[in-house]
């Protein structure tokens, strides 16, 4: 099979994994025992309000029914309204993924840019006192509540040493002129260095918080698949040639063991995307994980609904990102 | 972390496993720690220093001293008795939101491999659905619809764990039907029920056991996050994640109801994990060779 037929045969199978999970959702908020229309218009509506809004939204229609129309709304990008801001549910996360994206992006590269090169070291050293650090490092980072370690850096950056806290940017200087919706690129488009400096400073503790759990997957992972291309034969053979062991490790092995540090890499997106529901409340950072916990207290489930198939789809995007990736890079993947 | 791939299980001789153990010092501060966690949860009403439920408004938010060594809460409750009776809550949830999802998924899975073709096909595209969410914004999400507290909290836990072991049981599954003594196994008559309970289940045990510790931390860690964001487990219940989430309210002057009840979450699941790695190791013979 050639990559493109390959790639093309993924898009179709995605198909019905993503009316899979709208499905799923549908069924779930069906379940739900709260009613929407009173969460809408609140305990003291008149019957005649409450009527209105049934015909509206259908709610008198048989469930079969309700299902079509929910999923045609789905494919015109109708996501129904939000009933703690009142606005399309679309609206809404445009307006707030971007914080989301930004935030996850610096902690995927964060995690990165740590990960490997302690993967690489504890590889190389195995068993060595740098192996057994790195690993307790991992264990930790995979065993610490990502809202616990957020708040106890909290307590000691932001009470105790003055530093950044909450939300994207320094309350007294003004966010960049919106083009993107990422503060970093906004604020470089724009010239705008004051806000570029605030913003990269109040993104280092969130990105952290949120990336040390993927920096101890990406290192384990590293570090595995990095010994067992280590034990073949072509390495040996390299060896044997008098290549240099710096040559050996960094262009003969590192490049063969990224295939599957690949998906890691890419599976751990949507991870913290789902991480990002817990750092974005502790540090008031304004993004769609701030936003879906702010919905459920409000027993909002279009926003709830929503967002959830927003990460879903995000979620499962990345994997189909990641396999083609896998597949051009391991030809055998797509032959096999 | 997640999936672990195995082959079929030799047989092992015990003194092997405590000798592998005995050069594992971080498998054994695992196992320490949870012996500790259970003896807690055993015996927490008689080590427990004052009632985790009696409020002393005159004496709350007092920082740690040699009377409350973990301080006390806003409403004056001993912090160290609300961690230690918080371990049982934790106790509970791992086991029955593990149980719950062997229950669902070893089933599922080993009829999924088995059988293969269409049933395999479906059950398997249903995995795909649930793995599609990640599984905190699954949990929340089906929390949410069906509301918060304990039992809604396990149950929405066990409904995203579940297609890990189904997925998992499904591929040793394919890979031991394979096997020449199955084959013998039908030659000989036997019935597909048998053949699966008697002959397949017991060569996934390996990777189940992994994944089901691994999960007993993974679920408590979960369940904090839903109580922490107000979903879980609710007040007055003394369950650690809960308790994080009123500290956060008192973070600036009063970080000890913080601090302990999250430090007893990271070490119950840190246990979990370093005897999870340790059961990966030594129970994949594969990896234990290389050693």
């Amino acid at each position: 099979m050639g990559l493109a037929a390959y790639v093309l045969r993924r898009v179709v199978l995605l198909i019905p994994v993503i009316i899979g999970i709208t499905t799923l959702t549908f069924i779930i908020t069906r379940l739900v025992p709260a009613d929407p229309i009173i969460a809408f218009l609140g305990e003291f509506a008149r019957p005649a309000q409450v009527l209105a809004l049934e015909e509206k939204w259908g709610l008198n229609l048989p469930l079969y029914q309700q299902y079509f129309r929910y999923m045609y709304g789905l494919t015109q990008g109708d996501l129904g309204i939000s009933i703690h801001t009142q606005r399309p549910v679309l609206v809404d996360l445009e307006e707030f993924f971007p914080a989301t994206i930004e935030l996850s992006t610096a902690a995927l590269l964060f995690s990165i840019a740590l990960g490997l090169p302690m993967g690489i070291l504890s590889a190389i050293r195995r068993n060595k006192a740098a192996d057994h650090a790195a690993r307790v490092f991992a264990l930790t980072g995979v065993s610490i509540p990502v809202f616990w370690l957020g708040l106890l850096l909290l307590f000691v950056v932001y009470y105790k040493l003055g530093g950044p806290g909450f939300g994207r940017i320094d309350p007294n200087i003004s966010p960049p002129t919106r083009i993107t919706g990422l503060y970093i690129v906004d604020s470089i488009i724009t010239a705008n260095w004051p806000a570029l400096g605030s913003s990269l400073i109040h993104l280092v503790m969130p990105a952290f918080v949120l990336g040390y759990a993927t920096t101890a997957v990406i290192s384990r992972m590293v570090r595995a698949s990095m010994l067992e291309v280590l034990s073949q034969d072509y390495i040996r053979s390299a060896r044997a040639h008098g290549l240099s062991e710096r040559v050996v490790i960094y262009k003969h092995a590192l490049r063969n063991a990224m295939i599957p540090v690949t998906t890691v890499i890419g599976l751990s997106y949507g991870s913290l995307l789902s991480g990002a529901v817990l750092t974005e409340t502790i540090f008031a950072w304004p993004g769609i994980g701030r936003y879906i916990t702010t919905a459920i207290s409000a027993l909002d489930f279009p926003a709830v609904t929503g967002t959830s198939i927003l990460i879903a789809i995000v979620y499962v995007v990345a994997n189909l990102v990641v396999d083609i990736a896998y597949a051009y890079l391991d030809p055998r993947i797509r032959l096999g | 972390m997640n999936e672990v791939k195995f082959r079929a299980r030799t047989p092992l001789k015990a003194p092997f496993a405590i000798r592998l153990l005995r050069n594992s010092p971080l498998a054994i501060f695992g196992v320490a720690t949870i012996a500790f966690n259970i003896l807690m949860a055993i015996s927490a009403s008689s080590i427990s220093p004052y009632d985790p439920y009696a409020m002393q408004l005159g004496n709350k938010l007092q920082g740690p001293d040699a009377a409350h060594i973990f301080g006390t809460d806003q409403l004056g409750r001993d912090i160290l008795t609300r961690v230690i009776w918080g371990s049982r809550v934790s106790f509970e949830i791992g086991v029955v939101v593990v149980a719950l999802s062997l229950f669902v998924g070893i089933p599922l899975g080993l009829v999924s491999g088995y059988a293969g073709g269409w049933l395999d096909e479906g059950i398997m595209r249903v995995t795909d659905i649930f793995l599609a969410f990640p599984a905190l914004v699954l949990a929340i999400f089906i929390q949410a619809a069906i509301g918060p507290g304990l039992t809604n909290a396990m149950f929405s836990i066990a409904i995203v764990s579940w297609p890990t072991y189904a997925r998992l049981v499904r591929g040793s599954a394919m890979s031991i039907k394979q096997n020449e003594f199955i084959e013998a196994a039908r030659a000989v008559g036997e019935g597909k029920l048998r053949i699966l309970f008697r002959h397949i289940f017991p060569n996934v045990l390996s990777p189940i056991t992994v994944q089901s510790t691994l999960d007993m931390g993974g679920a408590v860690l979960t369940a904090a996050g839903l109580s922490f964001i107000g979903f879980g487990v609710q007040p007055p219940t003394a369950e650690w994640g809960a308790m994080v989430s009123t500290g956060r309210d008192y973070i600036a002057f009063a970080w000890w109801m913080t601090a302990f009840p999250g430090l007893a979450i990271f070490l119950f699941v840190l246990g979990f994990n370093l005897l999870g790695d340790w059961l990966n190791d030594f129970l994949n013979p594969r990896l234990r060779g290389v050693e």
